[in-house]
């Protein structure tokens, strides 16, 4: 059986819960390694408004899923999809027909690097936005208990540090657009716009 | 471009300014079913996919241009028809 590299697409509520949709995303990873092939990335696009509403809902969520198999992965991945419900929408498609199985090994490795920085990455800014919390409230505590003296002069406001702006000037943009060739999809004559119209009324009717 | 309405059109004012597949012109642009921004250029306001003749893409783009907005409407990124207009 021949590898490729496909793509799938596919659309999660937007309103459901995180382990819930974990669940789902690991139950299509292990598919894919299941069946021997390799999940190279999964992106994230979050959630989205639907062009449509499907099942009802106006917004979905998007996740991206990349990897390298045989054909049998993918009817078995759309088979748990179609079984699914809470799958709104699937797409897969193939994106190279020819992988050097190495090479996805490798860019996966880099991939699952990525992702463990940026999860680093994420905790570390929850636990900084958690004691910047804390400290607030502390302050804020000090603060109440520091009001009941007698003429108190106001509790001075706590320097926050804000980072100061600059625009820079050097990052001036040297481009300055051009005026595109315009080829708009506007009809140029009239003949062709009452063609269009034409059409359109045969479309339509 | 010209093709069959030579004829008829030469009579009257011919005014045909000649459109270039742009993405022949610009070999960086990619079709891509994933970016609903770029397609919505090729599309009605409507929702319906706008002709060659108009659009002025060359043959083979125009497939791949389809190919991307069904796909597109399928994910639910582009709108199938849209009747507020």
């Amino acid at each position: 059986m021949r590898n490729r590299r496909y793509e799938t697409v596919f659309i999660l509520p937007s309103d459901s819960d995180e382990g819930k949709k974990k669940d789902i995303l690991d139950r299509l990873d292990g598919v894919v390694e299941k069946g021997g092939g390799i999940r190279i990335k999964r992106e994230d696009w979050g959630v989205r408004r639907l062009a449509y509403p499907v099942k009802n809902q106006p917004k979905g969520h998007y996740f991206l899923l990349d990897f390298v198999g045989t054909a049998q992965i993918v009817a078995e991945l759309e088979r748990h999809m179609r079984m699914l419900e809470d799958v709104y929408r699937f797409l897969t498609v193939k994106t190279d027909d020819r992988v050097d199985l190495e090479a996805a090994q490798k860019e996966q490795a880099e991939e699952k690097d990525k992702e463990l920085a940026k999860a680093a990455a994420a905790k570390e800014a929850a636990e900084k936005e958690a004691a910047a919390k804390a400290a607030a409230a502390k302050e804020a505590a000090e603060r109440e208990a520091a009001l009941p003296e007698p003429e108190a002069t106001e509790p001075e406001e706590t320097s926050s540090p804000e980072a100061e702006e600059t625009s820079s000037p050097e990052a001036e943009e040297t481009s300055s657009p051009e005026p595109e060739e315009a080829s708009s999809p506007e009809p140029d004559s009239p003949e062709e716009a009452e063609e269009e119209a034409q059409d359109d009324k045969k479309i339509e009717g | 471009m010209i093709g069959r309405k030579e004829g008829r059109k030469t009579k009257r004012k011919l005014y045909v300014r000649k459109k270039v597949c742009r993405f022949c012109a610009d070999a960086t642009l990619q079709i891509n079913y994933k970016d609903p921004r770029q397609l919505r250029y090729f599309i009605t306001e409507r929702g319906k996919i706008i002709p060659r003749r108009i659009s002025g893409n060359c043959a083979k783009h125009q497939r791949k241009i389809t190919l991307a907005v069904k796909r597109a409407r399928h994910l639910a990124l582009m709108p199938y028809t849209n009747m507020e207009i």
